[in-house]
């Protein structure tokens, strides 16, 4: 069971296509990510998903059901360009996005009050916006986007124009709330930054879903066999094998890549009877962005 | 909705509070200032009169000519005279150790045959502008009346040239409504043409504003998770309306008060000085009085309550209308510089519709008046302003004509805004044509 469904998604604009037929499915419970290149329709995705655009064709599931209704009350949604009113104190500020959520002006101020006191920022509560510095609204922000504990945390670029620190905040608050029950969808196209992070990953190009599944699952299925192995001492000549091919060199670190059926161990023993002084060794898998750069490659040349 | 709307007013109160309240009380200060400019800026003055020509020194009809210059109120301030024998130079030296302003010195002339005629006023300060045509005016007529003196025409025939006083008084064909004073309806009407004008332009521009706001700092997208575009804006426009609307009853209320509590300063003052003063000008207050209770009378007469109904409709009418177009020129604009260009079409009906309101009182059953008080782009202005004359000027078709369009008026604009407003709110960056506008008019979802 999904918590969030997409079927044959498609979105037009005038003349050009930002969706075709996307189908999607998230999880309960996992982290999320939307990955693909500038202008790939990942937020016009998730503009889809949170109801602020409609599609031209196509459903949402939320929960099995296509009540819009819940859907909205259920998803936290932060965009990419954040954004408060200025001239709003903190609090107010909160409890207005909450109730927006909850139709319910009581609860929100109790969820707000909250949230603030769990990051240790009741102080705030007064404090116009236009007081805060960056990283201090980005907190604000984020409570914004959780405080009526949603099912489904949707991130437009979390991480875009941060620095390591309030990039490590967020991500760790991305796990905290996935510990919570919730799951989090996020998009970027730093692919490489957000690996260890995402458990499940979809890729997307030009308003196509490319390939889509677990993160680990996905680089095991596009590894190439690439091994590195560090050496000590001088390399004594090994002929290649049919099995085996050198790649590359550089100092005291060799970079294999097995064909065939044939196991590292294999590769290890050969290397041993060669007398070579083993220091590591390493798989090698695919990163992302690798495995997404040669799925468009080979799709263009379809 | 109903949050936002409320969360609205509350947003704008720092603002809100000042400018509901300063806005009366700068009125206020105007008015106090003037009437304080009018108590202190007249002086007494005491003037010398030195008269070569006799003829101001001659008994006339009623006295001395230089008794009639007596007393010369104006504005407040009085000028008195006396007549003088010594020589004008010495006068120069010697009339303020003599306790007097100025010397009004009058050269020998010939009544018969002056047609330019030049008088001096010596002084070391200024008259002012008002003083001294006033008694250039009053040393004119006594002049004008020697003359026909001279040319030998009865005293009582002279003295009833100036016993003429008319008025017009026009009357209404209907027995309905007493018919208002001219004056007073082209007063009520300017004033409620201009104060609709001032109110679509302001809270039209401040939905705009507020709309380009939410826009520029993305917090739309935000909001837009949890509400339909279409609620945002009506509920924007709402809550802003609601806001002009409340500041509005306190405006009147406020001015209410300050005009009453000004008019009791005024009637408190205006018994003070009657006791100073001596009869004739008694006389003169009366006739002030009466003119004020006259004013007072046609004023009652209005009918303030339907008048009043029927501005707050047109108000919300006309607002609904423009600010629902303001708020999409709003959403097209997000960074407020290029904003002027796109604001143009909306504000030039309005600027339009308020030069229609001249045309109208010149002639508020005319053709141009008529128009402009159905058609909906200029109604909310202009049909307030019309029934300001009198509600027998306007045919009751006309009326439920005017009003029936101005609803279907801002239904239509609404719909059309919302369609750009939907579009328009999250479209960042790129400069919109108007073709493009139109062409989001006919995306259907």
């Amino acid at each position: 069971m999904y918590i969030l469904e997409l079927e044959n998604v498609s979105k037009r604009f005038g003349d050009y296509q930002a969706l075709q037929s996307m189908n999607l499915g998230i999880p309960p419970g996992v982290i999320f990510a939307l990955l693909g290149p500038n202008g790939a329709g990942k937020t016009t995705l998730l503009r889809i998903i949170t109801h602020i655009i409609a599609a031209d064709s196509g459903r949402v599931l939320f929960e099995g059901k296509e009540n819009v209704e819940n859907r909205i009350r259920k998803i936290g949604y932060m965009p990419e360009e954040r954004g408060l009113y200025k001239k709003m104190k903190v609090g107010e500020q909160l409890r207005y996005l909450t109730a927006l959520k909850l139709g319910n002006a009581a609860e929100a101020k109790k969820k707000v009050i909250g949230w603030l006191k769990r990051l240790n920022i009741e102080d705030w509560y007064n404090k116009p916006v236009s007081e805060l510095s960056k990283g201090m609204s980005q907190k604000v922000q984020f409570i914004a986007t959780v405080a009526h504990d949603p099912q489904l945390i949707i991130l437009d670029e979390p991480f875009s124009g941060l620095d390591p620190i309030n990039s490590q905040l967020i991500e760790d608050e991305i796990i905290a709330l996935r510990d919570g029950g919730a799951s989090i969808l996020f998009s970027t196209h730093r692919m490489e930054q957000v690996e260890g992070l995402c458990e499940e990953i979809a890729l997307v190009n030009k308003g196509r879903l490319i390939l889509n599944g677990r993160t680990k699952e996905i680089k095991n299925r596009y590894k190439k066999n690439y091994f590195r192995i560090g050496i000590e001492g001088a390399l004594p000549v090994i002929e290649e094998t049919p099995f085996l091919h050198l790649e590359k060199q550089s100092g005291n670190e060799l970079l294999y890549r097995l064909y065939g059926d044939h196991t590292p161990n294999e590769l290890l023993r050969h290397l041993l009877d060669k007398g070579v002084e083993l220091h590591s060794f390493n798989e090698v898998l695919p990163t992302i962005n690798e495995i997404f750069i040669e799925q468009v490659s080979t799709r263009n040349d379809e | 909705m109903i949050i936002k709307r409320e969360y609205l007013s509350r947003v704008r109160t720092r603002t809100f509070i000042l400018t509901t309240l300063l806005a009366p009380l700068g009125l206020l200060l105007l008015l106090s200032f003037q009437f304080i400019v009018l108590i202190f800026s007249g002086e007494d003055w005491k003037i010398l009169v030195k008269d070569e020509s006799s003829y101001f020194n001659t008994v006339n009809v009623s006295g001395t000519l230089i008794s009639k210059l007596q007393d010369e109120k104006q504005l407040n301030s009085t000028i008195f005279f006396k007549a003088t024998d010594e020589s004008y130079d010495s006068l120069k030296s010697s009339y303020k150790e003599k306790g007097y302003d100025g010397i009004l010195y009058i050269p020998a002339f010939e009544i018969k045959d002056s047609r330019h005629l030049k008088f001096e006023l010596y002084s070391e300060n200024f008259l002012g502008v008002n003083k001294l045509s006033a008694l250039r005016e009053k040393l004119r007529i006594i002049l004008r009346e020697t003359r026909i003196k001279e040319a030998g025409l009865p005293d009582e025939l002279i003295a009833s040239l100036d016993k003429i006083d008319l008025e017009i008084k026009e009357i209404g064909a209907n027995k309905n409504i007493a018919k208002g004073s001219s004056d007073i309806a082209y007063g009520i009407g300017f004033a409620m043409g201009f104060l609709m004008y001032l109110v679509i332009i302001i809270y039209g521009t401040s939905v705009m504003k507020g709309v380009s706001e939410e826009k520029s700092n993305r917090i739309v997208e935000v909001i837009l998770s949890s509400v339909k575009p279409f609620q945002l804006m009506l509920g924007k426009i709402i809550g802003i309306g609601l806001v002009g609307l409340t500041q509005f009853i306190i405006w009147i209320m406020l001015s209410a008060g300050t005009y009453f509590v000004f008019m009791l300063v005024l009637a408190n003052f205006a018994d003070l000085s009657a006791l100073q003063s001596s009869l004739p000008q008694q006389a003169n207050m009366d006739t002030q009085m009466m003119q004020a209770q006259q004013m007072a009378e046609v004023i009652r007469n209005f009918p303030i309550k339907w008048l009043l109904l029927i501005f707050l409709f047109y108000f919300l009418g006309g607002y609904m209308l423009y600010a629902s177009l303001f708020a999409a020129v709003g959403a097209l604009v997000g960074e407020e510089n290029d904003s002027q260009a796109l604001v143009f079409p909306v504000t030039l009906p309005i600027i339009i519709s308020f030069f229609m309101l001249f045309a109208l009182f010149e002639n508020p059953s005319g053709q141009m008046a008529t128009w402009a008080s159905i058609l909906p782009f200029s109604s909310p202005i202009n049909m307030p302003a019309r029934l300001a004359f009198g509600f027998d000027q306007v045919p009751i078709w006309q009326l439920i004509l005017s009003i029936a369009l101005l609803i279907l008026g801002f239904i239509f604009t609404t719909w059309i805004a919302a369609k750009i407003y939907r579009v328009g709110i999250l479209i960042y960056g790129k400069k919109i044509s108007l073709k493009e506008v139109g062409k989001w008019l006919f995306y259907t979802h």
